[in-house]
């Protein structure tokens, strides 16, 4: 039996993952914004789920809440920042404070939530940090600049982070998901109120084209989510959904075929050549 | 003949463009955050070069920097973000506020700058946009964690405008250089104060006392910044513009290892799908 907690999990992806990993017999501290969210799984699981009041972006409260978990269950085995939403403006219409609550609770918030649980990971030789990101970060969209930025941020810091902690017997793994059905689209999603006319087409907003389908289930996610947490080798990067994995492939084959085309210029910059 | 507005021209890869620009007979605004330090490059160009003042934190400033660049030369059709710094700390090491000053001056300046130029380039349907990334952007190393997400945001961000203006007639670049020869472990590295002896062994050894690379990089300034131009004014520019063979070696070792994870993994990566009779939203 090992500890979770799981930020963001009063919908969507992080409340199908408390509630399959709470099934398959692990102890969740399960934090949202707002504790009432969870009521039902805390009546069901009255010794293995804790929920708890944390806003991501209130590093008073993480520490409250990271010190309460570890009190309660002796100790956090598996980290997994999973609170973030969407914002949807082209880069000029990005709203600069729009924008730095983006990155407060979709960038500094996983931040805070890793400093404040690796002491005592680190004391215990051993956890799982796992932070949700998107494809969103492969295939970027007009529009998504900034989520995209942020969620850039948050796997480029996850790279450094693993090979700072791998040594001390800790996991750093990053979640990919594509399009999953759940309240992204909805209640998890902002945009910016600047509306520049020139974006309109290339952001779609002209007709009335029906956004496309999204092809993930949640429960599923969660399942892969705990299978590639409890394998001996959690992967550095776990992709989920077949839309997401081929747009991966897309755009990792571009990207090779760039630096493949533009070789002889990159090379002739050595001081050598 | 063209009009480049390029920042942190005051050293390193910056001054570098700054003179091969302005050599190469163009006009350029060039900016640093003491304009005292570009003045002696911009007295050798009277005609064609305006120094000037820019911390591209200062909201101020980089709205008065890109009117002053526009009034002198009618137009900006380059913007070079180049100004940046690194900062070493393990992850778990860093403080809130250097990591905000970071970000302030790695990504969100560059975003301010790309807002201000804007307007001007959609009005004209043409203008190209640089921004300065790194090669530690795809390879994360220890002790860079807070340096690669300002990088990689900066990526993240340029990807998706790179969509939105194209049809509109301007282009955007990211340049990730590998490492060059210029002062950016010395003066332009900024670390943590605090030091936790469990990263002694991993971003310990890239603290500024205990790195070694200074002085020895490849790659040389001046032909990246020729290498640079060359891109701009070429018909055809990749997205993302490699410099160095560390450059090129890194980011297929990066390519080759994340394909290899996601076939490791494909088989679980392809159970989460409803099944595709109920995929209907």
């Amino acid at each position: 039996m090992t500890t979770w907690l799981i930020t963001g999990a009063s919908s969507g992806l992080g409340r199908a993952l408390a509630e399959h990993v709470l099934a398959a017999g692990h102890q969740v501290v399960a934090t949202v914004r707002k504790t009432s969210a969870l009521d039902d799984l805390a009546a069901a699981y009255p010794d293995t789920a804790m929920i708890a009041a944390l806003d991501v972006t209130d590093s008073f409260s993480i520490d409250a809440a990271v010190t309460t978990a570890e009190e309660r269950f002796g100790g956090i085995d598996v980290l997994v920042n999973n609170a973030g939403y969407g914002y949807t403006a082209a880069v000029e219409e990005g709203e600069d404070e729009a924008v730095a609550r983006l990155f407060a609770t979709n960038f500094f918030g996983p931040v805070e939530m890793i400093k404040a649980t690796l002491p005592g990971m680190r004391r215990r030789g051993k956890g799982l940090i796992v932070n949700i990101s998107s494809v969103g970060v492969r295939i970027t969209i007009p529009g998504g600049g900034y989520y995209s930025a942020a969620k850039a941020a948050l796997e480029g810091l996850s790279g450094s982070l693993r090979k700072e902690v791998e040594p001390l017997g800790l996991r750093v793994m990053v979640v990919e998901p594509g399009s999953f059905r759940t309240g992204f689209r909805g209640r998890s999603a902002d945009r910016s109120a600047v509306r520049i006319d020139a974006y309109d087409q290339v952001l779609g907003r002209t007709g009335n084209s029906a956004p496309s389908p999204q092809r993930g289930a949640p429960d599923q996610a969660a399942a892969a989510i705990l299978h590639a947490a409890e394998d001996v080798k959690p992967p550095k990067l776990l992709v989920l959904g077949s839309d997401a994995l081929d747009g991966f492939r897309a755009a990792a084959a571009d990207a090779a075929r760039d630096v493949d085309r533009f070789e002889q210029l990159s090379r002739s910059t050595d001081t050598t050549a | 003949m063209g009009t480049w507005f390029i920042t942190g021209a005051s050293s390193g890869l910056g001054a570098a463009l700054a003179r091969a620009v302005l050599d190469h007979g163009d006009n350029a605004a060039i900016s640093a955050r003491n304009a005292d330090h570009v003045q002696d490059l911009a007295d050798a160009y009277p005609d064609t070069a305006l120094a000037v003042q820019l911390d591209v934190t200062d909201h101020g400033q980089v709205v008065a920097a890109v009117n002053a660049a526009t009034d002198r030369f009618g137009a900006v059709d380059v913007l070079v973000n180049n100004a940046g710094h690194g900062y070493r700390a393990a992850v778990e090491e860093a403080s809130v506020d250097e990591v905000d000053g970071l970000f302030a001056t790695n990504f969100f300046g560059p975003v301010e700058l790309i807002k201000q130029v804007l307007p001007q380039m959609r009005q004209r349907r043409s203008g190209t946009i640089v921004n300065v990334s790194s090669i530690g952007a795809p390879r994360s190393n220890p002790a860079s964690g807070y340096y690669t997400a300002t990088k990689a945001a900066l990526e993240g961000m340029s990807d998706a405008l790179n969509r939105e203006v194209a049809p509109l007639g301007i282009r955007v670049i990211v340049v990730e250089p590998g490492a060059f020869r210029t002062d950016f472990s010395g003066r332009s590295l900024m670390q943590s104060r605090t030091a936790i002896d469990d990263y002694a062994d991993t971003a310990g050894k890239r603290r500024k006392e205990n790195d070694e690379t200074h002085g020895t990089q490849p790659g040389d300034p001046d032909r990246a910044a020729q290498v640079i131009i060359a891109t701009v004014e070429g018909e055809r520019a990749p997205f993302r513009l490699l410099l160095g063979t560390d450059a090129v070696r890194i980011v297929r070792d990066e390519l080759r290892g994340r394909i290899e994870e996601i076939d490791a993994w494909a088989h679980v990566s392809v159970t989460t799908d409803f099944p595709s009779e109920e995929a209907h939203a």
